[in-house]
This record gives structure tokens, sequence and C-alpha cells, in this order.
């Protein structure tokens, strides 16, 4: 089974190099986006005098890159090649292979993710150190971020597939693209950090689990919280983990008694 | 030991209906009326292993379906699905490894890359041994004439490529047996014909069970030893290949050309169905009515004759009657 992983994992790679041309556009556009960011920041936090203390540009910077990160290894379409194979019918070849559909898929996404963080992540980076210098962080906290970024790759492609999967019911898949999207620039904290949320909306986002996706993986490599801090994260992480298993698993169950393949 | 075992099978749909018009449309967004819809009523049949079955209906009479439930993709209504001795639909990885299936209209094939990328990624899917593979690539790559194109990124193959090349992506992992949804549609003659002759040789070789569902009878006549036909979901034959055309063929075609037609009493058992051209007619005779001698008898009597050829009619015409007997559809 790791042999078909890693045949669909070289497989993207090659596929993705047939879309070289395009990296380029890419790489160009990330670094104006963040480029933009770090001027609005320095614009807020020179206007509010540093007002939050604690929260500096070179956070600010370093908080939009270590974002930008995190939104490249997590960026998922599950949910929408999800709704365009059940609308077309093409569901049914992905369902007689012998392998489960949620791997399938959840792989070649992660390969397509792992390709884009190498060649239009890393000069992103790099271009990022070069210019704004970046906040460099300990080694136990650099090990703690990569182990809740990957818990959060998890997290991500967990909740896009059951909202997925809900196509089976309403037949397409548009406004639940949207619809996650939506929910995950509100509360993820991927844009404005939770710390400048207003109370009462940082007291929703505590009961979700988007925040675990962006705002808390960041705060990890920031040095905001200290190592017990930070083992809570990944620990409610998994407990997350453990909530979006069982749920899909379930929403799956209820997708295969009423199955419809539709077409043909 | 039969290989496909299916007994008493149902499958019925759910259908939503829709109000008509702007407000029907409005209120079926709050009340709901659904209807349902058998798309396969109580179908049973056996299929021993080696088998080459065309699986034939109009559209719409539950082919499409009848496969889908075999392959395990959807869950019959009622009855009972054994295939290679399990149950499809609650084992289906495991039904998986015993079987290939080719949907004419969907493809596996990755539009951006090559085909052999394809047989790679389905070798690991399958976990296809070396030895396995090397030998059904070699055969397939010969029979299907497929060294040309292995190496060109699928969206450059022409329709007859690609089909070749989901035909051999379906056998990776030799299959006990393979389902075919419409495998020649739109091809020209000369893939079709390669085709054909690559599942005959597949199934002397390897002893492959095929399940056929076509709309060319030509496929059913070259491809096939037995026939099952449906229609409206139910049914309606399961014979060999020969049963079905005697059965079926309730009339000869018969083509005359004469230099004169000599006024003889006219006979109702022969119909005339069209001249062709100047001395040369088709006429349908009842077979049940008029032995083949009785036959040239009132020919000659009736004509003088250049030639004559007594015929059944081709599967194609004999399909297109019980169609048009069956479901004005």
């Amino acid at each position: 089974m790791t042999g078909m992983y890693l045949a669909l994992l070289s497989r993207t790679f090659r596929l993705q190099f047939q879309y070289r041309g395009e990296t380029f556009f890419r790489i160009a556009g990330n670094i104006i986006r963040i480029y933009i960011q770090v001027c609005i920041w320095a614009a807020l936090l020179g206007v509010s005098g540093a007002a939050d203390g604690d929260v500096t540009l070179p956070d600010m910077v370093t908080y939009v890159a270590a974002a930008f990160v995190l939104r490249t290894l997590t960026r998922t379409t599950l949910a929408h090649k999800l709704a365009d194979r059940v609308r077309d019918g093409s569901v049914a070849v992905d369902l007689i292979r012998p392998v489960p559909l949620i791997g399938y898929m959840f792989f070649e996404q992660l390969s397509e993710n792992l390709f884009a963080l190498v060649f239009s992540g890393l000069p992103v980076i790099i271009v990022s150190c070069a210019f704004w210098g970046l906040v460099l962080p300990s080694a136990l906290n650099l090990a703690l971020f990569i182990l809740s970024a990957l818990l959060a790759v998890l997290l991500m492609f967990y909740i896009e597939y059951i909202f997925g999967l809900f196509v089976f019911w309403i037949k397409n898949g548009t406004h639940m693209v949207m619809l996650v999207g939506g929910l995950f620039t509100v509360f993820s904290g991927a844009t404005v950090p939770l710390w400048f949320y207003p109370p009462a909306l940082a007291a929703v986002c505590e009961w979700l689990p988007f925040r675990l996706i962006a705002f808390e993986p960041i705060s990890v490599y920031l040095g905001k919280y200290d190592a017990w801090q930070a083992l809570r994260v990944i620990l409610l992480q998994l407990v997350w983990a453990a909530v979006l298993i069982v749920s899909e698993r379930l929403v799956w169950r209820a997708v295969q008694r009423r199955m419809f393949i539709q077409g043909g | 030991m039969a290989i496909i075992e299916m007994k008493n099978v149902c499958k019925d749909f759910k259908i939503y209906k829709r109000g008509k018009g702007f407000w029907g449309g409005v209120k079926s967004l709050f009340a709901r009326k659904d209807e349902i819809k058998s798309a396969v009523k109580d179908i049973s049949f056996s299929i021993k292993p080696g088998e080459l079955v065309g699986y034939i209906g109009s559209n719409g009479a539950g082919k499409s379906t009848t496969v889908k439930m075999l392959s395990g993709i959807l869950l019959p209504t009622s009855g009972d699905i054994r295939v290679n001795g399990i149950v499809p639909s609650a084992n289906r990885k495991q039904n998986a490894m015993n079987i290939g299936i080719v949907f004419g209209q969907r493809s596996q094939l990755n539009w951006d890359l090559p085909t052999e990328d394809a047989f790679e990624l389905y070798r690991r899917m399958y976990r296809v041994s070396d030895a396995v593979y090397k030998r059904n690539v070699d055969m397939f790559v010969e029979l299907m004439q497929m060294q040309d194109f292995l190496r060109k990124p699928v969206r450059q193959l022409s329709l007859g490529q690609k089909m070749r090349a989901e035909i051999s992506i379906a056998l990776l992992h030799d299959p006990k047996i393979l389902y075919l949804d419409e495998p020649t549609i739109g091809l020209d003659v000369l893939v079709k014909d390669r085709i054909r002759d690559f599942i005959r040789r597949l199934n002397a070789e390897k002893k492959t069970t095929v399940i056929l569902t076509t709309h060319d009878m030509t496929d059913i006549d070259r491809i096939c030893d037995r026939i099952i036909m449906i229609d409206q979901g139910r049914l309606i034959s399961d014979t060999t290949l020969e049963g079905f055309k005697a059965g079926n063929a309730e009339a000869y075609n018969v083509i005359v050309e004469y230099t004169h037609a000599i006024d003889a009493p006219p006979d109702p058992r022969v119909k005339l169905l069209k001249t062709i051209g100047e001395g040369r007619a088709l006429f349908t005779v009842d077979r049940q009515a008029m032995t083949v001698n009785e036959i040239l008898e009132y020919f000659s009597r009736a004509y003088k004759i250049t030639d004559i050829s007594i015929k059944r009619p081709e599967i194609e015409e004999i399909v297109r009657n019980l169609y048009q007997k069956m479901s004005p559809s």
C-alpha cells in the first residue's frame, strides 16, 4: 500500500512539473500578497503605537509568513473534487478501487501541497527572510510547530472532506466549498490573529476547530506559548482529529446506505 | 460452481419530484414528493467461470444498475448477490481485487500523463507482482498494438487508443471477472475488431469471465456465447447466442434477383418489403408458416430467378424487432 502512495506522490510531482510555468506566477503573486499584508500590519501597528505590548512588527511579519506556509500545506480542493466526481458520476470509478477513497484523495492532495511548499513556498519564505527578517524559533518550538502543522493538515483535510461528502445529498458542491472557505477565514485567525478579535468572537473561535489549523500552530512557532501550553494545543488537535475521524466514518456509512451514483 | 449468482435482485431508486413551474418548484423546497422507481425487478441468473455473457437491453433497461450492484457500488434493495463467493457491497475492496471494470464513458486515466504512468499506479494499487505485471503489460501492448502511444500524454490519444489503454488497466491484476460497459462506443471498425479479438483471446488464455453491455450487436455476435436480455428492469430472456438467434428470428429474409416475374397467384405468407433497383426484391417470410423448400418452390413459380438468398435476420435486426415490440421508449 505504501508503494501505491509513493507512486501517487511521484505521479503528482510529475504532473505539477507540467504546469511549471504557473509556478513563477504563483511565487510572484504570493510575494505581493505577503508584501501587502506586511504593509497593512506596519501601518496598523504604527497607528496603535504597538498598544498590544508584546506584538511587534517582526512578530506580525513572521505571523504572515507562517500563515502562508500553513495555508500552502492545508490548502485543499477535496470538497470541490468530490462534488465534481459525484455530479458527473465518475465517483463510480473511484469506488471500484481496492483502496479507500479518502486515503487516495488525501494523499493526492498532500502530494500537491508538498510540491507547492517546495517549489513555490520555499522561494517565498527565502525572499521574506531577506527583505523583512523573520523571527526564528527555538528548536523545541520548531519541533512542536512541525508536529502541530501536520495535525493541522489532517484536521483541514477531514473538515473539507466531511463537508464534501454532503454532496451525496445536495448534489452540488459549490456553496459547500464557499461555506468551508468562509468559516475558515473567519474562525481560523489566518489573516488576522485572534489576539485582535473582540472577546465574543474569540470565545466562539475557542469552540471551533479552525483556530487549530492556523492561529494556534503559528502561536507555537512564535513562542507565545510555553511548552505545556503548546502540548495542550497538540492535545486539543488530537481530540478534534478523533472527533472528525469518527464523524467521517458515520457520514461515510450514511453515504453508503443511500448511495446513488448519478449518470450512466 | 457459479462465479456470479444473482437471486431475486431488485433495486429501487427514490426520485424526488419537482413541481411544475415556479410555484411548484418553491413548494417542493418545503414538501417533497417522492416516487419510487424500480430500476431492476426480480432478476436472477447465474454465470459460470469463463463464460462470455452479453447483457443487453434498451437505454434505461437497468444494465448499468446491475453492473454497479455486481461491482459493489450500489446496494440492492432486496435479493442476494454473490460474486466469486462474496457479497460485493459488503466486501467492496476484496471484490475489487477480483474484478476489472471498463466504463466506456468514464476514464481511469489522467489527462496529462502517459498511459505508462497509469499502469505504474494501478500496479501498486492492486499490488501486482513484478512477474505478473511484466507478463500482462507485454501481452496487452502486443495484442492491442499500444507500443506507439504508451509514452504519450493521454490528452494526445485518440478515442480508440484510450479505450485500449482503459481495458489494459482494468486487466493488469488478472481479475477473474471483467465487466465491460459499452466498451466500443464511438470507435472505428478496426479498433472495434481489435478489441473484440483481444477479449476472446483473453478469455481463451486466462478463462476470464466477461460480462458485456453494449448497443452494438456485432460486439455480442463476435464476443459472446450467451445473451441475457432485460427490459424495464425485468429479465426477458437468457439463452445461448445460437438459441437467441434461432428462437427470436421469426422470419427469413429472402432476396431474389430475376429477369422477369411470372404471373403466379400471390401467397399471403410472402410479404414484399421493397424492390431494390431493377429486377431485385427483398421479401420476408414467416418461418413457422413455410419451409425452405416451400419458399424455393414459390419463388421459382413466381419469378424467373437468376439468384436467390434465404437468410435469417442478423442479430441487430432481431434485437431491433424485440425492442420495438417491448417498450415504446
